[in-house]
C-alpha cells in the first residue's frame, strides 16, 4: 500500500488508502503505437534511401526542401504518439479501500470521472477473450451494481482474475464493516429504547 | 507565393504550439503521479522542443525564390 503513497487525486478524501492503480495493459499501447513505431522506421529510411534513390535531392535547395519535410511529418508523428500516451496513461482505475475511482480520458478533450462504493456492487464478471490475451494474461473486468443499469468496465486490464479477487474481497469487508455499523446502531437503539 | 508560403508555415507553427500546450496542459492538470507529471513534461519540452528548432531552422534553410520557380 505504501507504494502507492506518492499517488493523488483531486476527490481523495482524508484517510483514503490507495490499494492499487490500474492501467491498461502494455500490448494495448503497442498496438496504437504501432502505426507510429512503423511511421517512424519508414521516415528514417527515407532519410537515408531517398537522396540516392531521387536525383531532384542531389540539388542543395531541393534536399533543405526534404529534410524540412521528414522534420515536420517527425514533429507531427511525435505529437501524435504522445497524445496516444495520453490517452493510455490518464485512463486509470484507482482502488482505494473504500470505493473504486473510473478516471477516462478519451483524447485530450474528453475526460470522464466516475465512482462506485463497494456497498453498491452487485457481481464482478471476467473476460479473457483470444490467443494474445490468453497468453498475456490480460481482459476487461465488468462490474455491476444492484439493481441500475450503471456499470464499470475495465477494458484490457493485465491480470484482471486478481482484480477480480481483490475487488471482490474488498466488497465482503464493506458488507462486513456495514453489517457491524448496522448491529451497533440498532443495538444502541434497544438500549435507549430500555431505559 | 513565398509570403503565402510563410503564412501557411505560420499557421502550422501556431498548430503545433496549440498542441504542445494542450498537451502539458493535461499533464499538469490531470497528472496523479508527481514523479511521472516532472518525466514526462521534460522529455515532451525538451524533444518537442529540439524538432521544433530543428524545423523552424530548416524552414528558414530554404530557398524557396529558387525552388517555386522550378516546381
Amino acid at each position: 500500500m505504501e507504494y502507492f503513497s506518492h499517488y493523488h487525486f483531486k476527490e481523495i478524501q482524508d484517510k483514503e488508502k490507495i490499494i492499487s492503480v490500474i492501467h491498461r495493459h502494455w500490448f494495448n499501447i503497442l498496438q496504437h503505437f504501432f502505426s507510429m513505431i512503423l511511421l517512424s522506421i519508414v521516415l528514417f529510411a527515407g532519410f537515408f534511401i531517398s537522396p540516392t534513390m531521387v536525383p531532384v535531392l542531389q540539388d542543395k535547395d531541393f534536399y533543405r526542401l526534404f529534410l524540412f519535410v521528414e522534420s515536420t511529418l517527425a514533429v507531427f508523428i511525435f505529437m501524435y504518439s504522445f497524445i496516444l500516451w495520453i490517452d493510455y496513461y490518464f485512463d486509470v482505475w484507482i482502488i482505494t479501500d473504500i470505493r473504486i475511482v473510473n478516471i477516462e480520458q478519451k483524447g485530450v478533450f474528453v475526460r470522464q470521472v466516475s465512482e462506485m462504493k463497494f456497498e453498491r456492487i452487485q457481481d464482478v464478471t471476467t473476460k479473457v477473450g483470444g490467443l494474445i490475451p490468453t497468453i498475456l494474461n490480460y481482459g476487461d473486468v465488468i462490474i455491476q451494481t444492484a439493481g441500475e443499469r450503471e456499470r464499470f468496465h475495465f477494458r484490457m486490464v493485465p491480470d484482471p482474475y486478481a482484480i477480480k479477487d481483490l475487488i471482490m474481497n474488498l466488497q465482503k469487508t464493506a458488507e462486513i464493516e456495514e453489517t457491524n455499523e448496522l448491529g451497533e446502531v440498532v443495538s444502541r437503539k434497544i438500549h435507549e429504547d430500555s431505559f | 507565393m513565398i509570403l503565402l508560403v510563410n503564412l501557411f508555415y505560420f499557421l502550422m507553427l501556431l498548430i503545433f504550439l496549440i498542441g504542445s500546450l494542450v498537451i502539458v496542459f493535461h499533464i499538469i492538470r490531470y497528472s496523479y503521479n508527481k514523479t511521472a507529471t516532472a518525466l514526462m513534461l521534460i522529455i515532451f519540452i525538451c524533444a518537442m522542443g529540439l524538432l521544433l528548432m530543428l524545423n523552424i531552422i530548416l524552414f528558414y534553410s530554404i530557398n524557396f525564390g529558387k525552388i517555386l520557380p522550378s516546381m
